[in-house]
């Protein structure tokens, strides 16, 4: 590889852990390959639907130093709604009270080492100076273009050596009640017929974070 | 749960980066003569990459296939804003300056798919669909399926397109035997 080659890989690795990537083919390989491709065809045939999801769900960044509450919720005139997550471990909760009580198709879902493995969910760890601060925008009107039951998520959590953990897409209901923090790959549904949806790629698409820090 | 077991080897998205990232920078070459555009480019495709994995199938393609997919919707996005007026405000993937010396390589680069830039001049008469086979199969050097892939079309028509644009090619002396 030439220098920038080398340079860019390094900042991938870097500013988006590249090196952590478990692409489709390992899960292939290294899981049991029937049932994954199996979930894999489920997901191609929702692009649709996941894609809707992405353009739901938008990742903003901002600095923050100042003492906050768990969360905050802004409500803007043309129905979407802004969630600012200041706490993982105490803002799920209400998060999710409010969202309900405004009707928004999205639920906040823990992610801990200590949830079974069987709640599927595709789970990425990020660094903590990537993300100071999370904060997600939901528009009804493209949650709307979801499939009927089907609900948006964003899981997030801490793994035990401190890295953020992130999780985002669409499922149908009823939802988990939390992840596995197993990194970069699905989760297997205990039960025949998964209810997984793609995890869509707008949620952690780094282009966003980054045109959103200059926000 | 062990979490660490994807850790011990080399990653496959790290060899996907490593296999490709050297004609993805080709493809980029050919189409802009900036070399810190080219950087950016190939940043934003990687760093899209990163982000659209759940795009990529491997029962439907190559690494390579999805990778130039992504390439290419990367650079039709950045020409569309070219065309509307509005380059894109800040760098697309956050990649820091290019050192001169990375500047130098890049420029090389672009030096180097000279060739490549006629050739796809000589194609600008073909439609889209034959230019972009001859540019990802006689340039890029993808399989005629990952090309097919790539494209989102049948091996068998891409094959059929490509023989044509060959063909056209020739009786125009732009392509020999």
């Amino acid at each position: 590889m030439t220098d920038f080659e080398q340079r860019l890989w390094d900042h991938l690795a870097d500013e988006f852990n590249a090196d952590d990537i478990v692409m489709p083919i390992d899960r292939t390989i290294a899981s049991q390959t029937r049932q994954r491709r199996r979930r894999l065809t489920i997901t191609a045939g929702l692009t649709a639907a996941t894609a809707a999801v992405a353009a739901a769900v938008v990742l903003l960044i901002s600095a923050t130093t100042a003492t906050q509450p768990a969360y905050a919720l802004v409500q803007h005139p043309d129905g979407s709604v802004t969630v600012t997550v200041h706490n993982l471990r105490t803002a799920i909760k209400p998060i999710n009270t409010h969202l309900r009580e405004l009707g928004i198709p999205v639920r906040f879902i823990p992610i801990t080492d200590a949830c079974p493995a069987s709640n599927g969910g595709w789970v990425y760890p990020v660094k903590p100076s990537q993300y100071p601060q999370l904060r997600w925008t939901f528009t009804r009107q493209e949650s709307r273009k979801w499939p009927a039951g089907y609900w948006g998520y964003i899981g997030i959590g801490r793994s035990d050596d401190g890295r953020l953990l992130l999780a985002g897409g669409a499922m149908k209901s009823p939802l988990p009640s939390c992840f596995n923090s197993t990194l970069g790959r699905f989760a297997s549904p205990s039960s025949s017929g998964s209810n997984l949806v793609a995890p869509q790629s707008g949620l952690f698409r780094p282009l966003l974070v980054q045109r959103a820090r200059s926000v | 749960m062990n979490t660490t077991d994807h850790h011990a080897a080399t990653s496959p998205f790290a060899v996907a980066y490593r296999d490709n990232v050297g004609e993805i920078t080709s493809f980029f070459a050919r189409r802009v003569d900036e070399p810190q555009l080219v950087a950016d480019l190939v940043s934003e495709t990687f760093v899209e990459a990163i982000g659209s994995l759940t795009t990529f199938d491997p029962a439907r393609g190559t690494a390579r296939a999805w990778l130039f997919a992504i390439a290419r919707r990367v650079f039709a996005r950045w020409y569309a804003a070219e065309l509307e007026g509005r380059r894109l405000a800040e760098r697309l993937a956050g990649l820091p300056e290019l050192h001169e010396d990375e500047l130098e390589d890049l420029a090389r680069k672009i030096d180097a798919q000279a060739d490549g830039r006629r050739l796809l001049a000589r194609c600008a008469g073909l439609p889209d669909l034959e230019r972009s086979a001859v540019e990802l199969v006689d340039l890029a050097g993808l399989t005629p399926r990952e090309a097919a892939q790539t494209l989102g079309t049948s091996p068998g028509a891409l094959r059929v397109r490509l023989h044509r644009a060959h063909a056209r090619l020739r009786r125009e002396g732009a392509l020999h035997d």
